[in-house]
């Protein structure tokens, strides 16, 4: 069923439940849905919107997504761009949130379905909840509102992150939602958030928020943050992870960002950002790294620890077999082990224990083999002892 | 003003003849006691020595030390409250402590009887207690402490960390037995393939290392392999080991 045939479904939906609404002297349309819920009183109260496009279903709620596919080949379900949202009062209060997108609740006669609520009226109605509701239920408002389709949210979710009466948690909800709700008009705010912020999980949130919107303007800030040498410690870490993953990922800036610092816990979360992806560009700068006498062997050791997730074992062999320092061979011999099931690590360990000169690297081997839970390395085990190996 | 009787348990020993005796005797000794600390001291066996706060366990291997290490005797020290054990602990060489109150001093006993003494505690004390036995128990000269942890390894009644510490010491000191008389005995340190692929296998599942690691330890013709093998079966707390730790250490 494509988008439009979805649309006039929704919308023929929408104008029955009005009509409905319309007839009944109770839930009358002029009425505000504020009037309505007061009117209803305690018990469980269903009701519909249109969800933005992107918000799609998943086992465990909804999900954004920007594109059909995942990595892992998982296909979102975003057919039904519908809000599904169950409040249950109790002596006038919320006591139950219930949001999913898609699906259909089971029938039951227990409670009252509004049917399907306009954006226009709901999401000013959970702007309103989010800012007088205390913690966890100010927050899943503020997420229901800004899955709402058609609605520009941006100025209020401003309001709550400038606002700093409002609770710390609710301003980093506000910031989590500008950054995945994919508006232009959020990125000067999320700016804002990660310079200026007195708070550090916010302003992290805020990179966070920067890297999922992703596009141009979002990575220039990202990088500048990685760059500032004055900047703090813990956002930089931050901002070069950042630029390690999705849509900001930038392994040519990540390369210069390298040598344009000097901390070494940053230079390392760098090599870790780069490490991120699965291209050769990036295992290949790895190995340069791994091979540069010139630096340190902390970070000589980080690169190849990273190279091995992703390297191969007959590299890793070579590099064993090339590298004349004690202390990345013994990591290397760690980094083969590490592939576990991997007949070719099996090979190489058994190789080691047997041919390799020194008798440091031979013992890593074989102390390795006993990690493996590997047929193999039990029968070479065995026969080693027994002087056959 | 600190309560110190020194008892002569050599005067007390001069009506005992057989090894029951002598244990009933030091055990007797030691529950009367007033709260308070006792105090022996007893020989230990070859390959145990220390200087009062270091210990050193060569367990048959060539072992050098850069501190003087005593051949013992070992300093054991029970304290009780309200009649009850609860602590005990052991040094080697050295000398006592001489700002301790309320010591209650046996002087030198027979190794053979603190070792029983140590034993029955191991067999029958409080978990925490019966553990800091084992290693006095078994440093004894002459000690067959073994035969008390073989019967505590099989005793599904005894709690699990006791049995697991039994099961430690009954692997060093099967591995120990292994030792005596090799001729050839390598230096700690020295790299060996085959021992480091000992630990290796040890690694692996239960069911599939045990079964590999006894026929190392019945089979093998290197001595120190075995002990090895031995050892690392000792961590294991797997009951199909204890017929393996009593053939070897009543091999004649």
């Amino acid at each position: 069923m494509n988008d439009k045939k979805i649309f006039q479904v929704t919308a023929y939906a929408a104008s029955v439940v009005m009509l409905a609404g319309a007839l009944s002297p109770k839930f009358g349309a002029a009425q505000s849905l504020q009037g309505r819920l007061e009117q209803i009183g305690d018990g469980e109260v269903r009701m519909q919107y249109a969800a933005r496009q992107g918000v799609c279903s998943s086992a465990d709620g909804f999900r954004m997504v920007r594109t059909d596919e995942s990595d892992s080949g998982w296909v979102a379900d975003c057919r039904e761009r519908k809000v599904l949202l169950a409040l249950t009062f109790e002596r006038g209060s919320i006591s139950g949130f219930d949001l999913h997108v898609g699906g259909s609740w089971r029938r039951r006669t227990d409670v009252v379905d509004l049917g399907v609520v306009g954006v226009r009226e709901i999401v000013p109605w959970l702007i309103d909840l989010a800012s007088t509701a205390d913690g966890e239920l100010a927050s899943e408002a503020l997420g229901a509102a800004a899955i709402a389709d058609s609605v520009d949210i941006v100025p209020d979710l401003t309001l709550i992150v400038r606002d700093s009466s409002r609770p710390h948690s609710l301003r980093r909800s506000a910031v989590f939602w500008l950054g995945n709700i994919g508006s232009d008009a959020a990125i000067p705010v999320l700016e804002e958030v990660v310079r200026q912020s007195r708070y550090a999980d916010v302003a992290e949130t805020g990179l966070f928020a920067l890297a999922t919107h992703g596009g141009e303007t979002a990575e220039l800030i990202v990088r500048d943050i990685a760059l500032n040498a004055d900047g703090a410690p813990d956002l930089r870490q931050h901002a070069i992870f950042w630029l390690g993953q999705g849509d900001i990922r930038d392994i040519e800036f990540l390369k210069s960002l390298f040598y344009r610092i000097e901390q070494e816990d940053l230079r390392e979360r760098v090599i870790f950002a780069v490490a991120q992806g699965d291209d050769s560009a990036a295992e290949e700068w790895l190995l340069g790294l791994v091979e540069n006498e010139t630096l340190a062997m902390d970070l000589r050791n980080h690169a190849l620890f990273w190279y091995g997730q992703q390297g191969s074992v007959e590299r890793l062999v070579d590099i064993l077999e090339s590298l004349p320092e004690r202390e990345l061979r013994e990591r290397a011999v760690f980094v083969i082990s590490q592939k576990r099931n991997d007949e070719a690590a099996i090979s190489a360990l058994i190789s080691i224990a047997e041919n390799d000169a020194e008798p440091e690297i031979q013992r890593k081997a074989i102390f390795w083999l006993g990690q493996m839970d590997h047929e193999r390395a039990v029968e070479y085990l065995a026969r080693l002892i027994n002087g056959g190996a | 003003m600190a309560f110190v009787r020194v008892w002569s348990v050599l005067l007390l020993l001069l009506g005992a003849s057989s090894p029951v005796a002598y244990a009933q005797t030091l055990a007797s000794a030691i529950e009367d006691a007033p709260d308070g600390f006792v105090r022996m001291s007893y020989a230990v066996r070859d390959g145990v020595c220390g200087n009062g706060e270091n210990m050193s366990f060569s367990h048959g291997r060539l072992t050098e030390h850069d501190w003087e290490c005593e051949p013992g005797p070992a300093r054991v020290t029970v304290e009780k409250r309200n009649g009850i054990i609860l602590d005990i602990k052991t040094r080697v060489g050295g000398n006592w402590f001489s700002d301790v109150a309320d010591v209650t001093e046996l002087g030198e006993v027979d190794s053979r009887e603190a070792a029983q003494w140590l034993a029955s505690i191991v067999e029958t004390g409080e978990s925490r207690v019966a553990r800091r036995a084992i290693m006095p128990a078994s440093i004894a000269r002459d000690s067959d402490a073994w035969r008390v942890f073989l019967r505590v390894a099989g005793d599904q009644n005894r709690p699990s960390r006791l049995r697991r510490a039994v099961f430690q010491q009954l692997g060093i000191e099967a591995g120990a037995v292994e030792l005596e008389g090799a001729e050839d005995q390598r230096s700690v340190g020295d790299f060996d393939a085959r021992t480091q692929a000992v630990f290796a296998l040890s690694q692996f599942p239960d069911d599939q290392s045990v079964p590999l690691l006894m026929d190392v330890a019945r089979t093998h013709s290197d001595a120190d392999l075995r002990r090895v093998a031995l050892f690392w079966l000792g961590q294991k707390q797997d009951a199909r080991v204890l017929d393996l730790f009593q053939e070897v250490l009543t091999r004649p």
